[in-house]
């Protein structure tokens, strides 16, 4: 189950190096969006995943920086 | 949206996956800076004073009124120790028994603005309805500031 934050959850994960990630379309994306975040609409999704968050086609993500999704 | 993203998120492989649960409009109500072609437009958090007079909910309403004789404001917010925000104290009351506890004569649940509300529409707003301030909280409910409708003004005008 991805875990839950509230702001200040969200502000110590990015302090951490956490991406933060935006699922909404581009649009809404280029409009405003928090800083750092880029945008990987979530219709989009189609395999293989999203290489820029870093996955290498290994089972796991090994980076120690947590993902922090917005909506 | 978001908890679906976040549990595709881990089905693809990723091991440490974050649902911000309040949402992207969450952010920018708190005051905090954003990126992007509609950043630029002022918001209230541009015109926000930090200056107005907070009472303790058992605070007497004299001692409070003191305060709010020294202050640019005729009112004072009722305010829990995490500055959330439980009412309003008005001129009137202010004037009143001043032993009275604030808790007691608050003007409970008064309508508040966000941060990131966009300057023109709330200058209207508050202009439309002839009042000069508005409170601005966080979505939970915790006092940001004031804005006043002057500093508004001034802003949209480029006065300042």
């Amino acid at each position: 189950m991805p875990g839950r934050v509230d702001l200040e959850g969200l502000r110590a994960l990015l302090a951490r190096g956490a991406q933060l990630v935006e699922v909404l379309p581009v649009a809404e994306y280029t409009d405003e969006h928090l800083p750092g975040a880029i945008n990987l609409p979530l219709r989009n999704w189609t395999p293989p995943p999203p290489a820029r968050l870093g996955w290498t086609g290994r089972a796991r993500w090994s980076s120690t920086a947590g993902t922090a999704c917005e909506t | 949206m978001s908890p679906r993203a976040a549990c595709r998120l881990e089905l693809l492989g990723f091991t440490q996956v974050y649902d911000y649960v309040a949402g992207k409009a969450d952010w920018p109500a708190h005051g905090l800076p954003t990126k992007g072609h509609q950043a630029h437009i002022p918001r209230a958090k541009v015109v926000l004073r930090r200056d107005a007079v907070t009472a303790h909910p058992a605070e007497p309403v004299g001692q409070v009124a003191r305060r709010v004789a020294g202050s640019p404001y005729e009112f004072a917010l009722v305010v829990t120790p995490d500055s959330t925000l439980l009412g309003r104290l008005h001129k009137a009351v202010l004037a009143g028994d001043p032993a009275a506890r604030a808790e007691q004569v608050l003007e409970a649940g008064p309508s508040t603005v966000r941060a990131d509300r966009p300057l023109a529409e709330l200058a209207e707003r508050l202009g439309s309805r002839g009042q000069h301030t508005a409170v601005v909280t966080s979505p939970d409910g915790r006092v940001l500031g004031v804005v006043r409708r002057a500093d508004m003004e001034a802003r949209l005008t480029g006065q300042h």
